[in-house]
């Protein structure tokens, strides 16, 4: 049975042509990522993973292979069908955030909603919510450049959330926080699995992932060379005390 | 570093940012295309001019012998002096003749040749002895004909239809001798003595002056028409024997007059491929003035003296007007020089954001701020000569239109520039190349100082995309604004106020004049002082105009628009480039069209005002004529000629303001005053005083009469006045002066600034208010008959101008005739107006590439810094059709300020220098046109903005967003 967020990656091959060389980023990847979920995606610099990222995001396009969420095949939809996909189905978080410098928080988040077609009301009442969910309620008006990294970044998750997908992409959401505000970022995170049944794929070097993700796929040269549980990794992984994610209350 | 290795950076930066560097050149590029091509044109089409001029002139040299007369001349004799002539390098030809003037031609009837002046004297024509080595003789004169056959002449084809002769026939050639004595009584009686020689003809010569005009003789009657009128410019009409046979004329000659003899002269021609090079004219004065120099040295030897070429004069001519023109050339081009280098300067201004970073890394790693701007100034350099290049070479392709230009200074029906001919000089070449450098350092050089003094560790910041904020200080642009309004006020109020100078103060009137002054000095900068001051404070002194702006675009945008609102004002610096390279570029356009049109249509008023009607025919008499042989009745038979749709018939007459033994003015003019409103149509405009009802008024009421406004202000004249006139009834016919006067009063019922057709008349009267003239009088009191016609349509009005002509010479009259067709046939070939239209026509669509250009940059790097914010919004789920929505919102906000502001300032420019104009007193009414013509130039304007922003804002669909997203820092 097909779950809402339900991902399947079968025998992905992404080759990328610079000048004269070509670069294999993804070697026949295959994976299922069941909805609902936590997926972090780790590797070293260059093994693919946001490559990955960027293929079931709509971004991209694999040069061969078969991608399905929710029972549609991304490889045959057009350029038209893409757009809707990044509309409808996911929701992409940045690790420099790329929110819309001139717009304000709200409208940031109002954003997606308004290239929807969505009418007023709802944009401002969803807006309201996602405010509230990331617990920026009193920035809405602010700017970008009015916030700090940790601020921008729930304003971007919230942006994601804009059109409710059922899949969050996030793309070294940490990567540009200090640890504390990391913490809060993966919280969220949790969040939206536990309580909003999200499907979200993580790409990240946080080794903390490992505490709230359901899985965590490592990736070298194109190639899964490792699955394992959360717990699995979390033991492994060497995280201070004071770095925990702390447990969803 | 050594100092050639130096330049492997700043040479590298050039290749390798090809992007970068042609928007930085890209506007100069366009001008210096202008600046080359209008020159290149002027080389090129000077070829033309100057070989047509050159075709004109038949022989190069012409040699006189010293002593004359020189009885014995033979063929050897000649032949020597040829052979020495013909040793000069360069010399290809040379020929000899002999002449003697003074003789008249008869034929066997005792019927001789008349000249054609009125007076009918005889001919004085010459005796010619061609040698057999006659050269290019023929050629050059462009003559039909041979040599006579020994022992017989050849005569032109004119003396033989003057004469009524032909082949076979015998010509007499007289010379007349007078000898004189006085008698012991102090009497003094000369007696006549006759030479007649008779000479079978054996040619007759004829000839084709259609390739060169009679410029250097001067007939009363004008011959070029005429093949048989012969012309060897210092010999017309001469009867042609050979050298051989001189003594049948030199002997009995001689014998009749003892200092007869003929006078030997030689025509020499050169290589002048060889010694005139079109791209060297002073060089080839030199080397036709060292030919001479040779050919004297020649002359010392064999007695003959060698006049200066007549190749100098079109050289000499030439030489000045093309060096001249060429600066003109160029102070035309410097709108569209100044809005190249204006794109220019935008685009080195976008290249160095691109190169903060790189900078700052350079100095990081030890580079000097002054390293650093010599490196960017010796891409100026290297970019500048780039620029030239490329300017010559659209140069070539803009000379192309511009080929009428050079002829500005041709005279109508020369030979104008042919397609095929081309010249790039090697001072084009070194201008464009060092203009180009100029223009690049002198816009670059500001930027390029202040980015070499940034500070390192602020340029290495990540930069974001952020809304960018400006330093702004309005004082210049209030400065600007400030002068442009006094030019301004002071070309609108100042010619008024100078009419009253003389009731003000005398503080006053300097503060006047030097306000008219500095006015008139700034105005032709005004435009662009306008445009830039008025753009820069609406656009870069508040953010608050953009927003509201944009409402022109909430319909499309609809959804989006708010993005629109907000970005519009991220970037005020680039938003006011746009606007200003759109506003100059069509300031400019609509002030050339609507000055040209305008310009063109005044034009078109002063010949309908000159000649009145379609046609209008007039016959003048002078004091002495013959009026007694007039029948001015006839010309009431113009109404039956064909294609006359109304007429009108006016006298000048001898009618003064004034009274005999006092003061007097004025020319009058009777006339059929409602026939002439019928024919002549007379706008308002002209009556200043009556309105056009005062025609009906002057047929009505008798003794009444129309004045100019300069008499009615100069005599203080008004309507409703009498006014003394004075009749001219001197009579000439019977050969002395009865002098005779009559004075009388007219009433003025009108005032008028002129009348159409009568400008040189100043008082105007019905024909009938001088019934009381005795009829036998009539003709003696006119000066002019005149008719002015209307034609119907569908008929030539040179055609019917022929026919009203034949009914004037049917009247006795000799008249001649100008129509409007003519005139404005005229107009539209005057050589220095068509240049100068196809000219500004020309500068202007450079000028709309350059905006197209700029404004395509703009938007490109504007696309091109929110690459990444405009990635991740489409990541969001926004299409490229959105992407591009937001994007040419923007940019048509921004296109319609610049809109608003140039057509205004193009259309106040135009107005007032029509204005500038209309300070003269002018009796035609000068207009302000908004033709088609600005219509077209302003729909072009909008749709290479829209084109160029399309072109731009396509490649934000065309972003790979996980590529562009991908990127990391900085």
């Amino acid at each position: 049975m097909v779950e809402l967020g339900d991902i399947v990656v079968k025998d992905i091959i992404k080759v990328y042509k610079t000048g004269k060389s070509e670069v294999i980023a993804l070697r026949g990847l295959d994976c299922t990522i069941g909805g609902g979920k936590i997926l972090a995606i780790m590797g070293p610099s260059g093994c693919g993973k946001t490559t990955l990222l960027n293929i079931i995001g709509g971004l991209d396009r694999p040069t061969a292979g078969s991608i399905n969420i929710d029972g549609v095949n991304l490889v045959d939809l057009s350029d038209a069908d893409l757009v809707k996909h990044r509309r409808q189905r996911v929701g992409i978080v940045f690790q420099f955030f790329n929110l819309v410098p001139t717009l304000t928080a709200r409208e940031n988040i109002e954003l997606p909603m308004r290239l929807a077609g969505k009418n007023s009301e709802e944009m401002t009442s969803r807006s309201a919510m996602l405010l509230k969910l990331v617990d920026m309620e009193p920035r809405g008006t602010h700017r970008p450049d009015e916030m700090s990294g940790g601020e921008q970044q729930r304003i971007g998750i919230a942006t994601a959330l804009a059109n409710d997908p059922p899949i969050i992409l996030a793309d070294e959401p940490t990567g540009e926080l200090d640890t504390a505000t990391g913490q809060q970022i993966l919280h969220l995170f949790q969040k939206l699995r536990d309580d909003y049944k999200k499907t979200v794929v993580i790409v990240t070097h946080d080794q903390r992932i490992g505490q709230i993700a359901d899985t965590v796929m490592t990736i070298v040269d194109g190639r899964i060379t490792s699955t394992m549980t959360g717990a699995e990794f979390h033991e492994k992984a060497t995280i201070p005390a004071n770095q925990s994610v702390p447990s969803p209350s | 570093m050594s100092f050639l290795s130096f330049f492997n950076y700043p040479i590298g930066s050039v290749i390798r940012n090809k992007r970068r560097s042609l928007f930085a050149i890209a506007g100069i590029v366009i001008a210096l295309s202008l600046i080359s091509g209008s020159w290149i044109a002027v080389d090129s089409s000077g070829m033309g001019l100057l070989r047509s001029r050159l075709d004109k002139i038949p022989v190069d040299f012409v040699a006189w012998g010293r002593t004359s007369p020189l009885h014995g001349v033979n063929e050897s004799y000649v032949a020597e002096r040829i052979a020495a002539i013909e040793s000069v390098d360069d010399v290809v030809d040379a020929t000899a003749f002999g002449t003697g003037s003074g003789w008249y031609y008869s034929n066997s009837l005792g019927e001789t040749l008349e000249d054609d002046t009125p007076w009918l004297y005889n001919y004085s024509g010459t005796l010619m002895f061609l040698s057999q080595d006659y050269g290019r003789f023929f050629s050059a004169f462009h003559v039909d004909g041979e040599l006579p056959d020994p022992g017989t002449v050849a005569i032109p084809g004119y003396v033989a239809d003057q004469l009524n002769l032909t082949v076979g026939d015998n010509i007499i050639c007289r010379i007349e001798n007078w000898i004189g004595e006085t008698d012991p009584w102090g009497n003094y009686t000369y007696t006549t003595l006759y030479l007649n020689l008779s000479f079978e003809i054996s040619k007759i010569w004829t000839q084709d002056k259609s390739s060169w005009s009679d410029d250097y003789y001067w007939s009363y009657v004008d011959h070029s028409d005429d093949p048989g009128w012969i012309d060897f410019k210092s010999v017309y009409n001469p009867v042609v024997f050979n050298l051989a046979d001189l003594p049948l004329v030199d002997v009995p000659a001689t014998a009749f007059m003892e200092h007869w003899g003929p006078t030997v002269s030689y025509y020499i021609w050169v290589d002048r491929d060889n010694i005139i090079d079109l791209a060297d004219l002073q060089g080839s004065l030199d080397r036709l003035e060292q030919l001479k120099i040779q050919l004297d040295r020649i002359g010392m030897r064999y007695d003959f003296m060698v006049n200066d070429s007549e190749l100098v004069y079109p050289l000499y001519d030439l030489i000045p007007r093309m060096e001249g023109i060429k600066p003109l050339f160029v102070a035309l081009s410097l709108p569209v020089v100044a809005l190249g280098a204006y794109l220019s300067i935008v685009g080195i201004d976008l290249g160095i954001s691109e190169r903060k970073r790189e900078i700052a890394i350079l100095k990081s790693r030890g580079a000097s701020n002054r390293q650093v701007f010599t490196s960017l100034l010796t891409e100026s350099f290297l970019l500048g000569t780039f620029a030239g290049v490329l300017g010559l070479v659209l140069g070539v392709l803009v000379s192309r239109f511009l080929l009428d230009a050079a002829t500005i200074f041709s005279y109508e029906g020369e030979g104008s520039a042919i397609a095929s001919d081309f010249m790039i000089s090697e001072w084009t070449i070194i201008y464009s190349v060092l203009f180009g450098i100029a223009l690049m350092t002198a816009s670059s050089y500001r930027p390029y100082k202040k980015i070499s003094k940034a500070d390192v560790k602020e340029a290495l910041r990540y930069y974001s995309p952020t809304v960018v904020q400006i330093d702004y200080k309005p004082r210049m642009d209030i400065i600007f604004l400030s002068l442009s309004i006094i030019s301004i006020l002071s070309i609108w109020v100042g010619f008024d106020w100078t009419d009253n100078l003389q009731n003000v103060s005398w503080i006053t009137r300097l503060i006047l004049s030097i306000l008219i002054l500095v006015g008139i000095v700034i105005f032709p900068l005004m435009p662009f002082l306008l445009s830039l001051s008025v753009i820069r404070l609406l656009t870069r002194g508040s953010r608050k105009l953009y927003s509201k702006l944009t409402f022109i675009v909430r319909p499309w945008t609809k959804e989006l628009h708010y993005l629109v609102e907000k970005n519009i004002v991220r970037n005020p610096r680039r938003a006011s480039n746009l606007c200003l390279i759109i506003a100059l570029s069509l300031a400019f356009g609509l002030f050339i069209s609507v000055t040209m049109e305008s310009t063109m249509r005044y034009q078109e008023n002063l010949i309908q005002f000159e000649v009145g009607a379609d046609i209008k025919t007039q016959s003048d008499y002078y004091w002495g004529g013959a009026p007694e042989q007039l029948n001015p009745a006839i010309l009431e038979e113009i109404g039956s000629v064909e294609g006359v749709e109304s007429h009108s018939l006016y006298e000048a007459v001898r009618v003064s303001y004034g009274y005999y033994g006092g003061y007097y003015g004025g020319q009058t003019i009777a006339f059929d005053a409602l026939a002439y409103e019928d024919t002549v149509h007379p706008d308002g405009f002209y009556f200043v005083e009556g309105g056009r009802g005062s025609l009906e008024d002057l047929a009505d009421l008798n003794g009444t009469v129309l004045i100019t406004q300069w008499i009615a202000e100069d005599y203080g004249i008004s309507v409703g006045d009498d006014i003394p006139l004075m009749l001219d009834l001197t009579n000439y016919s019977s050969g002395f002066y009865d002098y005779k006067f009559v004075n009388y009063w007219g009433y003025v019922i009108g005032i008028v600034k002129s009348l159409p057709g009568l400008e040189s008349y100043s008082i105007y009267m019905d024909k009938s208010a001088l019934d009381f003239v005795p009829a036998q009088n009539r003709t003696e009191i006119v000066s002019a008959y005149g008719a002015f016609v209307e034609v119907l349509d569908g008929y030539e009005q040179a055609a019917v101008a022929d026919d009203i002509d034949h009914v004037f010479t049917d009247a006795g009259m000799s008249p001649y005739s100008i129509t409007v067709d003519e005139r404005m046939e005229e107009l539209n070939n005057d050589p220095a107006f068509r240049a100068l239209t196809d000219f500004l026509y020309m500068e202007y669509v450079l000028s709309v590439a350059i905006m197209t250009i700029g404004v395509g940059i703009l938007i490109f790097v504007a696309v091109n810094d929110r690459e990444k914010e405009l990635a991740s919004i489409m990541a969001r789920g926004s299409s490229a059709g959105q992407i591009r929505k937001i994007l040419m919102g923007e940019s048509f906000t921004l296109m319609v300020l610049g809109l608003i502001v140039g057509a205004s300032v193009g259309l106040l420019t135009a107005y007032l220098f029509q204005s500038l104009y209309a300070g003269e007193s002018s009796v035609v009414p000068r207009e302000m046109l908004f033709t088609w013509i600005s219509a077209v130039i302003v729909v072009a304007s909008v749709g290479a903005l829209i084109v160029a922003s399309l072109v731009a804002t396509s490649r934000a669909g065309k972003i790979k967003l996980a590529e562009v997203l991908r990127i990391r820092g900085g």
